[in-house]
């Protein structure tokens, strides 16, 4: 797995290169925490090239979500492909993660 | 010598024609009403009393009868009998007594002014009626050419006698009515004969297996066969039967010749066949054991093409004897090859005739067609044959599909080509695709590295047996969940462990089943998670074993041993599409 990174205004977005599993998860979880820890509060998610994700990938995405709701911030997705949205359906995730079809319009939704 | 007068004489010609006239005019009239009487669409009852009402109008007499001849019991039936004091249906006399009988026997008219005085006059009929006949003319009811079907009487003219111009009257009449009886009597026949070959191509028919799947708890092979007979009856068949637990046959066979005498054949060929394949014999026992018994009392020398193989279902290998018949196709891959090549005769040829067996052996997906030559020699409108080059061209682009649509879609293409021509022999195909039951073993080591390691294993697997995508990630994802927990939290030593994959994939279905000796687990006590409820509300535990639950199909665990065992399977959505790169790199 690889991230990248940019910001836009005031949204920071993530995009996830490959696999999100047991053996990734914690990096990811870690950069996110590290986020949050500097003041990011706005998060996008960009899943365009995310190829899989476990339940550990999962996890660390729903940590995340609940430290922000605390601290008044937010965590959308966008650009997933359909074999894992069809994860976050099973998962029950889609009822509180947003997922956008593109990276920009996450953003503007986030934004401000 | 007295000579008539001149005038006279032209006055008895002027007579004399204008008599014929008048008689061809009454001809003319009767023929014309019963003529538009037979295009009314009557039925032949209606029709024939039509006939006699007519007659008896037209030579106005009291009363008529038509009689037909009953041949089993050499008797003449009255079957329509109209006019005063009508003879009841069903009267009978014997064929050749009075007067009925006489004009029956002898084809030829007669004309009496006094029946009473006739010796050949039978009073039996009278006395079942009381009526008396005066006059009479019986003529045969007959075509014009040909044998008296039966009679027609008319008696006792209004006026005067019956005359000999009634008589040509009644002759018209009574050919008219002949011809429809006759013409009813071979559409019925023709009918019977019909529905009866119905019937029979229906019990021929029947008599070929015809459900599918046949052995629905066989996942080890996938068979499907249709024929399509040219004439209502064909001399084609196909034939399946397992000849034990591990020898299933499958049989193809073209009887010369078409309709009912090469469906008797075919009948009996297959019964012979199927009989003698399931004593155990090999192949070429069979066709030979078979050759015997047909050219025993084939005086009619028919004979019967016939392929003949048995596949064992846990080897793969198929041993076969081709007794004259079309040489089949065996699809691997991409490739379509011949099996075996045309040898031996067909059966029923000579008493000591040889057959011999060949070998050739099946890899998991590959699929054997067998065919009659319907098939190849279907031809289109310009004359051009289906042809074998058609033939495989078409099998490599149906390469793979199960039998059913594989079969289907042929049968469609060779209809297709032949649109517009008319079928001229039966076509007969049976596929038989081999799936035996894959099974790959992983021993992994109780570390996190491990769990990538399966899911390469596991994609290879896939790839290796046309597991389509979405298929492959769903499994993927659950032995991830399902090892990732176990390695995490089953030990609570520092000690080596070993964990067992088994993959298998058999019926359309891939299962996985993993065997560990680490703590007690059984994931279908896990409760679900909450799904609902906001972010804040919910709990992070349970995800892995939820997803593993809602993605796979079926999911049992047992502890036996000391031992985990859980086996998950999921039915495959469909086949992968072949990689023609890998494909043609596996050529070279």
């Amino acid at each position: 797995m690889e991230i990248t990174e940019r910001k836009v205004g005031d949204v920071s977005i993530l995009g996830i290169i490959g696999r999100l599993d047991t053996g990734t998860a914690e990096a990811f979880a870690q950069r996110l925490h590290q986020l949050i820890d500097g003041g990011e509060r706005r998060l996008v998610i960009d899943g365009e090239k995310l190829e899989y994700i476990n339940s550990a990938g999962l996890v660390v995405l729903m940590v995340a979500a609940k430290r922000l709701k605390v601290l008044d911030g937010r965590i959308v997705l966008s650009s997933l492909k359909p074999h894992i949205v069809e994860i976050f359906e099973i998962a029950g995730f889609k009822s509180i993660f947003p997922i956008y079809v593109n990276a920009e319009q996450a953003t503007q939704q986030s934004s401000g | 010598m007295f000579t008539e007068p001149k005038q006279d004489r032209r006055h008895v010609e002027r007579r004399n024609r204008d008599k014929q006239l008048l008689r061809c005019e009454r001809e003319l009239e009767a023929a014309t009403r019963i003529t538009s009487a037979l295009f009314e669409n009557l039925a032949l009852d209606e029709l024939v009393v039509k006939a006699l009402e007519i007659a008896i109008e037209v030579v106005n007499a009291e009363c008529g009868s038509i009689l037909l001849a009953d041949s089993p019991s050499k008797q003449l039936i009255f079957q329509y009998s109209i006019g005063t004091s009508p003879i009841p249906s069903g009267t009978a006399i014997p064929w050749d007594q009075g007067l009925a009988g006489t004009v029956f026997q002898s084809a030829k008219p007669i004309i009496i002014s006094d029946a009473q005085k006739d010796p050949r006059h039978l009073e039996s009929t009278e006395k079942l009626t009381g009526y008396r006949t005066r006059d009479l003319v019986t003529v045969p009811l007959k075509r014009w050419e040909g044998d008296p079907i039966g009679v027609l009487q008319v008696m006792n003219k209004r006026e005067g006698l019956l005359t000999e111009e009634d008589l040509a009257i009644l002759t018209i009449v009574s050919a008219i009515t002949a011809s429809s009886i006759e013409l009813h009597r071979t559409m019925a026949e023709k009918e019977r004969i019909g529905s009866e070959l119905r019937i029979a191509s229906e019990i021929q028919k029947s008599i070929l297996p015809r459900t599918f799947p046949p052995f629905p708890d066989r996942a080890d092979f996938d068979i499907f066969a249709t024929t399509i007979p040219a004439l209502e009856m064909g001399g084609d068949f196909y034939d399946f039967f397992l000849i034990d637990d591990k020898r299933l046959g499958v049989v193809i066979a073209d009887v010369s010749g078409k309709g009912v005498p090469a469906a008797i054949f075919m009948a009996v060929s297959r019964s012979l066949l199927k009989a003698t394949a399931l004593t155990c014999v090999s192949p070429s026992e069979c066709l030979e054991h078979v050759n015997q018994l047909l050219c025993q009392d084939n005086e009619s020398a028919m004979f019967v093409t016939v392929f003949y193989g048995i596949l064992h279902s846990d080897t793969g290998e198929l041993e076969f004897s081709n007794g004259g018949h079309n040489v089949p196709y065996l699809i691997c891959g991409n490739r379509v090859s011949p099996v075996g090549r045309p040898e031996n005769m067909a059966l029923g040829f000579l008493n000591e005739a040889n057959y011999r067996t060949s070998r050739t052996s099946l890899k998991g997906g590959e699929t054997l067609v067998l065919y009659t030559d319907g098939v190849t020699e279907a031809m289109d409108a310009q004359g051009q044959l289906f042809s074998e080059q058609r033939l495989e061209h078409t099998l490599q682009r149906l390469a793979h599909q199960r039998p059913v649509d594989l079969l289907t879609t042929l049968v469609e293409d060779v209809q297709a080509f032949s649109r517009g021509t008319v079928q001229t022999d039966d076509i007969t195909l049976l596929a038989l695709q081999y799936r035996p039951a894959v099974v790959q073993e992983l021993t992994l080591a109780n570390r996190p590295s491990e769990v990538d390691r399966l899911v390469s294993a596991v994609a290879r697997f896939a790839h290796d047996h046309r597991i389509a995508e979405p298929d492959l990630r769903v499994v993927a994802l659950a032995l991830d969940e399902v090892l990732t927990n176990t390695i995490s939290y089953g030990y609570d030593d520092q000690v080596p462990h070993e964990i067992r994959v088994r993959l298998t994939l058999a019926n359309s279905r891939l299962s996985a089943e993993v065997e560990d000796d680490a703590k007690p687990f059984n994931p279908l006590t896990v409760p679900s998670p909450d799904l609902t409820s906001p972010i804040e509300a919910r709990s992070v535990g349970g995800l892995g074993v939820h997803l593993v639950r809602s993605l796979m199909d079926q999911v049992d665990y047992r502890r036996e041993s000391g031992k985990n065992h859980l086996i998950m399977s999921k039915r495959l959505s469909g086949v992968a599409q072949p990689d023609t790169k890998a494909e043609r790199h596996g050529d070279h």
